[in-house]
């Protein structure tokens, strides 16, 4: 299991896109998350511990713009459940209910 | 005829020269001008004419401050005319002489202005006057003001020399930031100043506001195209007294209650009116409407999560208080044990327990200010 630090990232998680500021969620998603999907086909743990805070914009476009992106939800779904986030506990369960929001919305938008 | 003393045709000459400049003053545009000759009194020594440059001159409120609803209107009025004496002026006087206070958010508003101004008008320069040392109630007796402008980064913006740092405590600990992009690493070291005696989850309850309040000003306060607002430039102000801590973050976009409604379906800001039991349509209640929307211009589901964050911190320190100004209106929502503080001119908006009042201004604050107080003592724990 591949263990991603967001502090590798950033100590300083920024906005939504990069086309608001540094370190963003986007930029996360794209640079990091995917990449290490995709080579360690889903087996991915993300510890978020160590980072001064998370904005719910940047957590929203990292993990649930995993689904909009197209990644398969089981394998999302998997990724927070192995999420560490021991400083702050609810940011695991906020970060479920928003990758579940996202995969409702992507099934009703996408044709059957 | 007997000659005047050179000492006398020097001060006969200084003072045409004001009576000159006074009188251009009033005639717009500022520039250098040439004394013309009805301005001195007859003298038969040699003169020669030097030139001077007419500066306009402002005078900034005796309490800059925005908290009370006649300083807030006054601060508008006074925005407003520094606006206009900018696009007609090439340098600009503020004149502090008669100022004994300022409040943070109000310094910031200031700050934030002469910014935008500057970077508006090429050419503009501005200069500015501080009280004299005085003994006596607001009498400047500790140089307050020279402090607190030293401390916001007045002068340094202005490009006068800087003064030494104050040793009054609380203005001391007033740090000021600015920038055009969501950049969580300046809050973060912004934060990160902050006493070392609070705890890591205070800082980072802090710190989401800050980065989506932010992120909001360079998002939405700046509409493409707007000539006006050419920068998406925010402001932001970390004030730490013995009991409390003020974080502030300021933008001059156009304001929640002009975007609320062109980013957002009109049945969509109805049915937050009625859940929400919102009666006007005025600038609070717009920004009352605000702190509620979960979906964004887009109509993109997944967005709008900041306005949750802005308002999460009273949830999370029940002594908190947030504020935010946008254009017209004020909404401030309390925390749950926040004892109630509601001031004058403020109504208390009806089944919110006494937590939430609004205000409605006759002027405009032209921009967004969102503001949170918390005890040090909670974000200690």
């Amino acid at each position: 299991m591949k263990v991603i630090n967001v502090t590798d990232f950033s100590e300083f998680p920024g906005p939504r896109y990069i086309s608001l500021g540094p370190n963003s969620g986007e930029a996360f998603r794209k640079q990091v998350l995917i990449p290490n999907i995709l080579e360690h086909a889903g087996e991915v743990t993300v510890d978020l511990d160590g980072a001064l805070g998370y904005g719910s914009s940047f957590l929203d476009e990292a993990f649930g713009g995993l689904i909009r992106d197209g990644v398969d939800s089981k394998i999302v779904l998997k990724i927070c459940d192995n999420l560490k986030s021991d400083d702050d506990p609810s940011l695991k369960i906020q970060i479920t209910q928003w990758v579940k929001e996202a995969i409702s919305t992507y099934n009703k938008s996408s044709p059957t | 005829m007997k000659k005047r003393s050179s000492y006398k045709a020097k001060h006969e000459m200084r003072a045409a020269l004001k009576r000159a400049a006074r009188r251009n003053r009033s005639k717009g545009r500022s520039g250098v001008i040439d004394v013309n000759p009805i301005y001195l009194r007859p003298f038969n020594g040699e003169l020669k004419a030097r030139k001077v440059h007419a500066d306009a001159k402002i005078q900034v409120p005796a309490k800059l401050d925005l908290y009370s609803k006649q300083n807030f209107d006054v601060l508008c009025k006074f925005i407003s005319n520094l606006r206009e004496m900018a696009k007609y002026n090439e340098r600009i006087i503020l004149c502090f002489r008669h100022t004994h206070r300022i409040t943070a958010a109000a310094a910031l508003r200031m700050l934030a202005e002469v910014e935008h101004l500057q970077t508006s008008y090429g050419n503009l320069s501005f200069g500015c006057s501080i009280p004299p040392k005085r003994r006596g109630k607001y009498k400047n007796a500790d140089k307050v003001i020279e402090a607190i402008l030293q401390q916001i980064g007045f002068f340094k913006l202005i490009g006068q020399p800087e003064r030494a740092p104050t040793k009054q405590t609380d203005i001391a600990r007033w740090k000021q930031l600015s920038g055009i992009l969501a950049d969580g690493s300046l809050a973060g070291n912004l934060l990160n100043s902050l006493p070392s005696s609070i705890s890591k989850q205070s800082k980072a309850q802090l710190y989401k506001g800050a980065i989506e309040a932010m992120a909001n000003s360079v998002d939405h306060a700046y509409p493409e195209g707007d000539l006006e607002h050419s920068e998406n430039r925010w402001w932001m102000l970390v004030g730490t007294t013995s009991d409390k801590i003020t974080l502030i973050v300021c933008d001059l976009g156009v304001g929640i209650p002009v975007t609320l409604p062109q980013k957002h379906p009109d049945s969509l800001l109805k049915s937050i009116f009625k859940i929400c039991g919102i009666l006007g349509n005025g600038d609070a209640d717009l920004i009352h409407a605000s702190t509620f929307i979960k979906r964004s211009r887009t109509n993109q589901t997944h967005r709008g999560k900041g306005g949750a964050d802005i308002r999460s911190i009273t949830e999370h320190f029940p002594s908190a208080l947030l504020s935010i100004r946008s254009n017209r209106g004020c909404y401030v929502v309390a925390g749950a044990e926040r004892e109630g503080d509601m001031p004058d001119g403020y109504r208390q908006i009806p089944d919110t327990d006494g937590r939430e009042w609004s205000a409605s201004y006759n002027g405009s604050i032209r921009g967004t200010l969102i503001e949170w107080t918390v005890s040090l003592k909670e974000l200690e724990k």
